[in-house]
């Protein structure tokens, strides 16, 4: 077939990594006819980096994925071969999951989700145009020359527009190790007018996991007991649980980061233009700008159960081969280590997401959405979130309904989207617990309360889901209110004492208090996660209402629609910079306006009393 | 032009039952200030009263078989709603209202005499009907009664062609005085003053600007005001030069408040306590607080964003470092005590029987400080009080004897008002006389103000002491006639006031009550901090309260809060996997 009719497909999604994938799973799922091209759909998710899926934030994140009805959180249960909650101590609304995958099981699992879904076709095809008229999009033009044609496209093509990799000397073209970049597309959007800027980031070396001593290391076991990301998994464990590993570098490894740095293409060679995370930086930017630290903690985590290689989580470098094997024998356990794969940087083209709109549209062309990297994000969790709610959107406005939008309050995938289109990026964003200024309530034990429902009004949580979700939430309230009301028959729990005989929630309120030591007043059909979900409920019950009121009292701020074509040009009063800004992103909400970088509060202010005159966009002060 | 068929309401009429015209005369005439109109000669005899104005036409005629209207009725739209609402109540009418405002206006229900509904609706202009261009405004610009000049200020399109009626000059050249002399709207000479004009864009309001600057009387700068009220220009509402040179981008939000402050600066201790706040002062002492946060709380987010890699913050010294931030912040919200009170000054009653010698005493304490005694019409200013200074703070003194000077008035309304003095000034001043036993008035006010902060005067001690006995707080026997009394009244003012420490002119001071409550939610987020962490909270949400200590605080000194954040972490921890 050399082509689809323009009905044939409602979306069509570029790209088969997370975002992608959630993209084409949610627009398929919601039953709009879709269409995954992919330069090769074997190697759809294949987790490229690191082996790991969650952590502070990005946890919440999956669970929130989850929660709306995505694919993420049920994939990553499936292939889960080490679990743990992370921050168990710091707070309940910190709390956050994160396992280690087997890779090529998260593969399988992914096309064969993907496979289940009537709706979707998938394709191997390396797009090379955009095919646009009169400011919509209208489909895509491959390398073979094939054409397909929907009006709803959405691009998630990761590092690989435009992407390098750098190893040493050595500088090739590619997307991720061993697969051909996009060149074409790159283009095609830099003629179409979109500001592009350009990004890096890396990944470690790879060691052959029979060659280690793992004596020398220090052990992170799994968690004894199942931990999911999602609700509609079993509890069970997917296979076989592996323990991970903690070593340091010395001296010795940074002295030879130092000897060697006139061959790094970031320092001597000076060979990468990008901007690099500042949260995942490269060894040679550890040992350089933090030389005072004497070692660094380095992470050795199997990539499968029988995949040969460990990831060296931490030891991202560009240096040249040789050097990382050096370096590597230098490390306690690794001193007869075998390289598998060296670790590379690799630079890529992003497409500035302050371009889009809070759908995650682009303003310039009509249909056109963008997500994951491309938008200048890093991690597999912020790239699912983007692909979910891109996917969703597009299928949304294939069938002419309203579309998803979540606010921050509601969830990190909100801030996600508000950080990104309203203050854009100039380094790899990464979620960020610290991002979240609503986090007492964006817990991971609370994603389905705040999304699922969104997630079913757009139809992406299916009936199965929704049953689940309906009956756990209607038993946890039963039990919250009921903490309220039943007395426990002692006045002792632990070291914790009471004046009078304390009600279930009383209890739970001390700080030191558990649910765990409750458990035998509890009903017991309440099942232990749903018993955790209650203690932290009432346990942060006052710092919850108090969030919620702050958010109450933001909300006419937030909900205050800014016309779409008000004038900020007529308004004297904003800084030149404010104005200037608020005229290229055209925030939807006086709120949005507010966290755009350059915007200050006295700008808002202005802004406020402009949006109560009468008529929007006269100016203040006649002349 | 367009003809309609039906074209406009001429009259509306309402049955009154028969012999009714007087009651309705006073309902509809007195109260709702109906003009009456003659009935024509040929329909007088039928019985019944018209009204009309420019906009109203209401007949009330007689009807024989009278039935109240009860839901159908006619709604009037008044200009003075609360006083139509006053007189009706005064008048025993009973006022049904509405709590749900109509299109954003206050509206009720009464029945005439006769049992017919009537609604009114208050007429006041919305927002919404003003239009896009804004009325030129005047006003005095000085304090009033204080300083040898007084400014007129006029601001906005007209005020340059205004300046040409009031002062016969054809134009004033821009940023320079002018001597000019300047006659009222009907030519009547005014002042020789001086006229700056300072031409839009290049003006504290951005619009035109015309300013006056007059002798003293404020007689004369009242005048001037009218004269231009009549050549075009409305009074301008409190704050509203502020706001437009807000709008048109001449101030910060900060800018604001200071200029505020110095607008209602009593006193030059208030006046550069408004300068130093606008220098940023206050700034520099909430930034400081705020870098003190800032290393525990970045800590705290980089242990749970990395948590294999940074520990958390050790409890005991965040404990220490909440402490110190506690006094910090309880002293930033006593300085805003002080700020309030040089801006506003602080309230004194003086109080005593009869005779006592109050008036004396007041006028001696006024002597020759006798700033302003503020009968001017329209300010909010109560009649009876008088202003002094002690140590360039202001102490309004409401004076209760003068109460009953003015008593031969309204006797009801000046019992009321020394009451109300009495209860709600911040200090009180007990005046009794030295030389004769107490009276029972003395003994009972002695009792009353017990507990409060005073200071008891036994005055006339130069003709005797017999009165004289320990009492509770401070107190001063002497004369008013005594210098060396007088001192230590004064003193004893300035200690009831704002105790024995000098109120620190040059410190920060916060200028608005937003800024009061920014401090007060900061101190009661550490608070709520300190408590958790002392009750071994999880620190996530004794960071929570740190949060909003520091978002609060952000109010104060308003930066990217979270971005900055996040630059100091990456500065401060080498994170990455």
């Amino acid at each position: 077939m050399e082509s689809m009719h323009s009905d044939d497909a409602g979306v069509i999604v570029v790209g088969g990594g997370h975002a992608g994938v959630e993209a084409a799973h949610a627009a398929a799922k919601m039953g709009v006819p879709t269409l995954l091209l992919t330069g090769d759909p074997s190697r759809i998710c294949t987790l490229p980096c690191n082996p790991s899926i969650g952590g502070s934030a990005k946890g919440q994140l999956v669970r929130e994925i989850d929660a709306l009805g995505g694919a993420m959180g049920v994939l990553a249960d499936a292939c889960s071969l080490h679990a743990r909650f992370l921050n168990e101590s710091k707070g309940p609304a910190v709390r956050a999951l994160r396992q280690l995958m087997d890779k090529p099981s998260y593969n399988r699992m992914a096309l064969r989700l993907l496979q289940t879904l009537p709706a979707l076709r998938i394709e191997a095809a390396m797009v090379e145009e955009l095919i646009v008229s009169a400011g919509e999009v209208r489909g895509v033009r491959c390398a073979d020359g094939r054409s397909f044609y929907a009006r709803r496209v959405v691009l998630a093509t990761g590092t690989f527009l435009g992407g390098k990799l750098f190893r040493g000397e050595e500088v090739q073209p590619g997307g991720r190790h061993a697969e051909a970049p996009a060149i074409g597309l790159s283009h095609a959007l830099r003629a179409l007018g979109f500001s592009m800027q350009r990004l890096k980031t890396g990944t470690p070396p790879r060691v052959d996991r029979t060659s280690v001593e793992y004596g020398a290391m220090r052990v992170q076991e799994p968690s004894a007991t199942p931990l999911l990301f999602s609700r509609r998994s079993e509890a069970r464990f997917a296979g076989e649980q592996l323990p991970c590993y903690l070593i340091d570098t010395n001296e010795r490894t940074h002295a030879l980061v130092r000897e060697n740095l006139h061959r790094s293409p970031l320092y001597g060679l000076d060979l990468i233009r990008g901007i690099g995370p500042r949260y995942c930086p490269s060894i040679e930017d550890k040992v350089i700008k933090f030389a005072h630290n004497p070692t660094h903690q380095l992470f050795i985590e199997p990539e499968g159960w029988d995949e040969p290689t460990l990831y060296v989580g931490g030891f991202s470098t560009s240096l040249p081969a040789d050097v990382q094997l050096a370096m590597l024998q230098t490390l306690p356990g690794m001193e007869r280590c075998e390289m598998l794969r060296a670790g590379y940087a690799v630079e890529y083209d992003m497409v500035a997401p302050t371009e889009l709109d809070d759908t995650l549209q682009t303003r310039r062309i009509a249909g056109l959405y963008h997500c994951g990297q491309l938008n200048g994000t890093s991690g597999y969790e912020e790239a699912a979130a983007q692909g979910l709610v891109a996917g969703a959107n597009a299928a949304l406005a294939a069938r002419g309904c309203e579309p998803l939008r979540i606010a921050r309050s509601e969830g990190y995938i909100g801030v996600l989207v508000d950080d990104l289109v309203g203050k854009g990026v100039d380094e790899p964003y990464r979620m960020l617990t610290s991002r979240a200024e609503h986090r007492v309530l964006l817990r991971h034990d609370n994603a389905d309360r705040r999304l699922t429902p969104h997630g079913r009004d757009i139809g992406l949580v299916d009936d199965s889901q929704w049953m689940v979700f309906t009956e756990e939430i209607a038993l946890l309230d039963r039990a919250v209110s009921d903490a309220e009301r039943m007395r426990l028959p002692v006045r002792e729990i632990g070291s914790e004492r009471f004046q009078a005989p304390p009600t279930l929630a009383e209890a739970l309120r001390r700080p030191q208090v558990r649910v765990a030591e409750l458990r035998s007043w509890l009903p017991e059909d309440l099942s232990a996660d749903l018993a955790e979900r209650l203690e932290i409920e009432v346990k942060i019950e006052g710092y919850v209402k108090r969030e919620e009121q702050a958010i109450v009292q933001a909300a006419r701020r937030e909900r205050l629609v800014i016309p779409a074509d008000f004038a900020y040009e007529g308004i004297g009063a904003l800084s030149s910079e404010a104005r200037e800004k608020l005229a290229r992103q055209r925030p939807r909400t006086l709120g949005a306006a507010g966290r755009i970088p350059g915007v200050a509060p006295t700008d808002i202010a202005i802004l406020s009393l402009h949006l109560q005159r009468p008529e929007h966009g006269s100016p203040a002060v006649t002349r | 032009m367009k003809r309609y068929a039906t074209a406009r309401i001429e009259h509306l009429q309402i049955a009154i039952p028969a012999g009714g015209e007087d009651a309705a005369r006073a309902f509809y005439g007195t109260l709702l200030a109906l003009r009456e109109v003659p009935k024509p000669a040929e329909l007088a005899p039928r019985g019944g009263l018209w009204f009309r104005s420019a906009s109203i036409a209401l007949h009330l005629g007689i009807d024989p078989d009278f039935h109240p209207a009860g839901k159908a009725h006619v709604a009037f739209a008044c200009g003075e709603y609360a006083s139509v609402l006053a007189r009706l109540a005064a008048a025993g009418v009973a006022v049904a209202n509405d709590a749900l405002p109509v299109e954003g206006r206050a509206h009720c229900y009464v029945a005439d005499p006769f049992g017919n509904r009537i609604e009114l609706i208050d007429d006041a202009p919305s927002a919404a009907n003003d239009d896009a261009v804004e009325p030129t405004i005047v006003a005095v610009a000085t304090p009033p009664g204080q300083g040898a000049i007084s400014v007129v200020r006029v601001s906005g399109s007209r005020a340059r062609s205004i300046a040409a009626r009031l002062t016969g000059a054809a134009a004033l050249a821009p940023r320079h005085a002018t001597r000019v002399a300047l006659v009222d709207e009907a030519g009547r000479a005014l002042d020789d003053a001086l006229a700056l004009s300072f031409p839009a864009p290049h003006s504290a309001t951005g619009e035109d600007v015309v300013e006056f600057h007059l002798h003293g009387a404020p007689v004369l700068a009242r005048e001037v005001v009218r004269a231009a009220i009549a050549c075009g220009a409305r009074q301008a509402a409190p704050g509203e030069f502020t706001r437009r040179a807000f709008l048109a981008g001449k101030l910060d939000l900060d800018g604001v408040g200071a200029i505020a402050d110095l607008i209602a600066a009593e006193s030059a201790s208030a006046a550069r306590a408004a300068l130093a706040n606008l220098g940023g002062a206050l700034r520099a002492r909430v930034a400081e607080m705020r870098s003190r946060l800032r290393e525990p709380l970045e800590r705290l987010a980089a242990s749970i964003d990395f948590p294999d890699e940074v520990e958390e913050p050790a409890r005991a010294p965040l404990a220490d470092t909440l402490g110190e931030l506690d006094g910090e912040l309880a002293r930033l919200q006593r300085d805003g005590e002080v700020g309030r009170l040089l801006r506003e000054g602080v309230s004194l009653a003086i109080v005593g029987p009869p005779n006592a010698g109050k008036s004396s005493l007041l006028n001696t304490l006024l002597g020759e400080e006798r700033a302003i005694v503020s009968d001017i019409p329209g300010t909010t200013r109560d009649s009876i009080e008088e202003r002094f200074f002690i140590d360039g703070v202001a102490v309004r003194a409401i004076d209760t004897a003068g109460i009953r000077a003015h008593a031969d008035k309204l006797e009801a309304m000046g019992i009321e008002r020394s009451q109300r003095a009495f209860e709600s000034a911040r200090i009180l001043l007990l005046v009794l006389d030295a030389s004769l036993p107490l009276s029972t008035q003395g003994e009972e006010l002695l009792a009353r103000s017990e507990g409060r902060t005073r200071i008891v005067f036994f005055n006339k001690a130069d003709l005797g002491t017999s009165a004289v006995r320990p009492v509770s707080g401070l107190s001063i026997c002497g004369s008013v006639r005594w210098p060396q009394t007088m001192r230590e009244l004064r003193a004893a003012i300035a200690q009831a006031g704002w105790g024995t420490e000098h109120p620190d002119l040059e410190r920060a001071h916060l200028a608005f009550g937003e800024q009061f409550d920014a401090v007060a939610r900061a101190l009661e987020a550490l608070r709520s901090a300190r408590a958790a962490l002392a009750a071994d909270e999880a620190l996530d949400l004794v960071g929570n309260d740190l949060r909003l200590v520091d978002a609060a605080l952000a109010h104060l000194s308003p930066e990217a809060a979270s971005e900055e954040m996040l630059a100091g972490i990456f500065a401060r921890f080498c994170i990455g996997k």
